[in-house]
């Protein structure tokens, strides 16, 4: 670490050589004009002001490079700062242009994700290549690991390659999922999966390749992997058996995005499956449920997506003594043909299903296409049923009971205590 | 605004007071093949030189920045064009003509006796009529004979013996570069008409005849001998020395050519069973080699401070205490002062390194660009030969052709 503070020390005697400075005062002078001097004159003026502002600072600066050259003097310093700000400049109008055309939310995302990060790591490698050479550089030890030392450029290895891994591998991975799903036919979840698995490959891969590039040989990484395997046994033993359970549901393809799964009673839709759990969102109230993958891999689960996404879904209801069987059922089946949102085939089906203290109990069964509209569709059954019942004179009793006391005429009601009339 | 200008970069010279003196020096390597190892030796060499100097000059730091034959100029002129530019370079002799050439070092005009110690041959070609020198030499590194002394316990004194040994069972190295199969030419006697072929500035139709009526029977037998070579079992040509240094260290060749600068490497592999030699000439003779030097240039920005430093560090280099000292701390080095005895009658290896020197020339390398050129050309002919795609006489043809269609020549300084 000494020697990064001395060559970065170092790069301070570049400052006694009155052209770098000469340079320097060039570009500082324009930029601090302008950023005080022009841009809080143009802060309220339309965007299209506004770029031109930086226009002309970008042409002051090319100027000031054209006489420094013009006078027989280096300039190079300055038409960086020229290009530098340039590519400045280019990204915000692009994220502007990119915005208005795709959203201002993805945009965000890739700049915040991407972009940005893409040029932080750009800009340092460039104005390190300024000064020094950036392979020697590079080759700067800071630390020993694993009693090899870690030089500047292993440590940005480090950092930088496992987290652009991450961000970008999902772009490639995403096209070679799409493609293999046309070329061989594979479901959805498969397709995730596959997804998955690859970018698991490559984030692991691409890391294996940092650790052999920055210099820890074999046995290094060998006693990393063992002691790995010591905290898989003890601490992140959960996390471990919950990343294999996701890999094995993904593969299986009961619990892949889009698959409908019933949760404490609720159909909850499968939104992600990560590393460690899978994401439901619940509708009935918006909810987003994060299950540990394990969950699904030692309890029995419920789905109604596994072999076909329709559900037979059912509503009860009571109709008086009085009324024949066959005219209720028959009448509870037209009821559900005629809802739009029950599907014809599997026909709907009405059952009598007891005879109770006040009404003879009915269901009737029918299918929906969608398991997750099942409540919405069960209202409108339901609504439908009330009103054909009343249509056709069927009643819905209220519950009866009939007290016979001793002394009393056989068949007289009496009236409760409260009641009236 | 041009007397501004003039103030302001005068005054550039006072702010040594609150900035650490800092010199900045870049070093060439023989490829990028080699950086690592060359950079190794390089420290070793000059790490005790840089610490005393520093220690000599408080305040003053010195950075030492690497870069490969191919990249030394393109990173050098990059950063020149920025006024960020090294103070110092040391490079071999093409490069530092090639920095002048193209205004990326500057001559430097010593004052007092500092050069006076310094062998004439090695500095003639550096010194400019106004007795200014746009390079300074710091050391010389000689073409040797490397080989394993269990395989090899008497090295070949001729290039006949060379083929005879290679029929035994000797495996055999050369490098295919024309710059390092030099020494082959001398075995038959064809090392001035190659020379001349290199350094043959003029590329009209009129220096054609007298290539073709002189020098043409004498590079056809080099060439013969060179595609005889290329026919024996044992014998392997290689596009980079560096390969036949590594498989002479891991014992794949017994006998290679190889310049001085390899040794630490090749001691440090091979240890006692690495043996040294001149290069096998004609009738016993040693052969003739191309001297290769380090030499120092100065880079065009630096600030007054910076090139009174980079003076003073270059005389501290050349001077016969740290001559000697860098003599003994890289194993391939020679030193270019007259006044450091070289332990010849104790050490075979300084020996063959001294008389490896003595039978040495320089190519003269006043059209750095064309020698480049002519050096890549018969490279390309030469490779062609050991494919079998050309045959001797179709090199001669192809140098011919060559001659004819090279482009005009440019100013030199």
């Amino acid at each position: 670490m000494d020697m990064l503070l001395l060559e970065i020390s170092g790069w301070l005697g570049y400052l006694s050589r009155p052209l770098v400075l000469l340079q320097g005062f060039t570009v500082a002078a324009l930029m601090l004009g302008y950023h005080w001097g022009v841009q809080p004159r143009l802060a309220a003026r339309p965007p299209i002001v506004r770029l031109l502002g930086t226009l002309g600072l970008l042409l002051a600066l090319r100027l000031g490079a054209e006489l420094l050259q013009a006078l027989g003097q280096p300039s190079g310093l300055v038409e960086y700062s020229v290009r530098l700000y340039a590519i400045w400049q280019g990204l915000i109008v692009a994220r502007v242009l990119l915005a208005r055309r795709f959203g201002a939310a993805p945009i965000d995302r890739l700049y915040g994700r991407i972009i940005k990060p893409l040029f932080l790591l750009s800009l340092a490698g460039s104005l390190v290549n300024q000064v020094d050479s950036l392979e020697d550089f590079a080759d700067i030890p800071l630390f020993p690991l694993f009693n090899e030392p870690l030089t500047t450029g292993g440590l940005v290895l480090l950092f930088t390659i496992p987290y652009f891994l991450v961000v970008l591998s999902e772009f490639p991975v995403a096209w070679l999922g799409a493609l293999m799903q046309r070329l061989l036919g594979f479901n959805k979840g498969t397709r995730v999966a596959i997804q998955l698995v690859c970018r698991y490959v490559l984030i692991g891969g691409g890391f294996l390749w940092v650790l052999h590039r920055i210099g820890l040989n074999a046995n290094a990484i060998a006693a990393v992997a063992g002691g790995l395997s010591v905290g898989l046994g003890f601490g992140v033993k959960e996390v471990f058996s919950n990343f294999i359970s996701g890999l094995w549901l993904l593969f299986e393809g009961s619990v892949g995005p889009g698959e409908i799964l019933f949760i404490d009673g609720d159909p909850c839709e499968v939104r992600s499956l990560g590393l460690r759990a899978a994401v439901l969102w619940r509708d009935r109230d918006n909810a987003e449920l994060v299950v540990p993958n394990q969950d699904f891999f030692t309890k029995t689960t419920t789905t109604y997506t596994g072999s076909d996404r329709m559900r037979r879904s059912q509503v009860d209801v009571s109709a008086a003594y009085r009324h024949d069987p066959e005219t209720v059922i028959r009448l509870l089946e037209q009821v559900a043909l005629a809802s739009p949102r029950v599907l014809p085939q599997p026909a709907p089906k009405a059952l009598l299903l007891s005879y109770g203290d006040s009404a003879i109990n009915y269901a009737l069964r029918f299918w929906i296409e969608n398991p997750m509209n099942n409540a919405g569709i069960k209202s409108e059954v339901s609504t439908a049923v009330w009103h054909a019942f009343n249509a056709e004179g069927i009643e819905i009793p209220f519950p009866q009971r009939v007290l016979q006391q001793p002394g009393h005429r056989e068949g007289t009601i009496v009236a409760m205590p409260g009641e009236t009339g | 605004m041009g007397g501004a200008l003039t103030l302001f970069l005068g005054l550039g010279g006072c702010s040594s007071g609150f900035l650490p003196d800092t010199l900045f020096i870049y070093v060439e390597n023989e490829s990028s093949q080699s950086r690592q190892a060359e950079i190794g030796d390089s420290r070793r060499v000059v790490q005790q030189l840089l610490e005393d100097f520093e220690q000599a000059n408080p305040g003053v730091r010195i950075r030492v920045r690497h870069f490969s034959s191919g990249a030394i100029v393109p990173a050098t002129a990059y950063r020149t064009s920025r006024a960020l530019g090294p103070d110092l370079l040391v490079t071999r002799v093409v490069t530092a003509l090639r920095l002048n050439q193209q205004h990326l070092s500057t001559p430097v005009r010593f004052r007092g006796k500092g050069l006076e110690e310094i062998h004439p041959r090695f500095l003639a070609e550096f010194r400019l009529a106004d007795n200014r020198f746009l390079a300074v030499p710091l050391l010389a590194e000689p073409q040797l004979a490397c080989f394993n002394r269990r395989r090899v316990p008497d090295p070949p004194t001729s290039l006949d013996q060379l083929i005879a040994l290679s029929a035994k069972g000797m495996r055999v190295g050369l490098p295919l570069a024309a710059t390092d199969l030099y020494w082959t030419a001398s075995g038959s006697d064809a090392e001035d008409s190659l020379q001349a072929l290199l350094e043959s500035a003029d590329d009209s139709a009129a220096a054609a005849p007298s290539f073709k009526a002189t020098d043409q029977r004498r590079l056809l037998g080099w060439l013969n001998w060179l595609d005889n070579a290329n026919q024996q079992q044992n014998v392997e040509f290689a596009e980079e020395s560096i390969d036949l240094v590594e498989r002479l260290g891991r014992g794949e060749r017994d006998w290679i050519s190889c310049n001085s600068l390899w040794l630490g490497r090749l001691g440090r592999q091979m240890k006692g069973s690495l043996g040294v030699s001149e290069l096998p000439g004609a009738d016993g003779q040693p052969a003739t080699t191309l001297t290769r030097l380090k030499v120092w240039s100065f880079g065009t920005h630096s600030s007054p401070r910076q090139r009174q430093l980079a003076q003073a560090f270059v005389l501290f280099t050349l001077n016969p205490v740290n001559q000697r000292r860098m003599m003994l701390a890289g194993p391939g080095n020679v030193p270019v002062n007259k006044e450091v005895l070289i332990p010849t009658k104790s050490s075979q290896r300084y020996a063959a390194m001294a008389a490896s020197l003595d039978h040495s020339r320089m190519l003269s390398f006043r059209h750095p660009e064309r020698v480049e050129q002519r050096v890549g050309q018969l490279h390309d002919l030469l490779r062609q030969l050991m494919a079998g795609s050309l045959d001797p006489n179709g090199v001669i043809q192809g140098l011919t052709d060559q001659a004819g269609g090279a482009p005009p020549d440019q100013d030199t300084p």
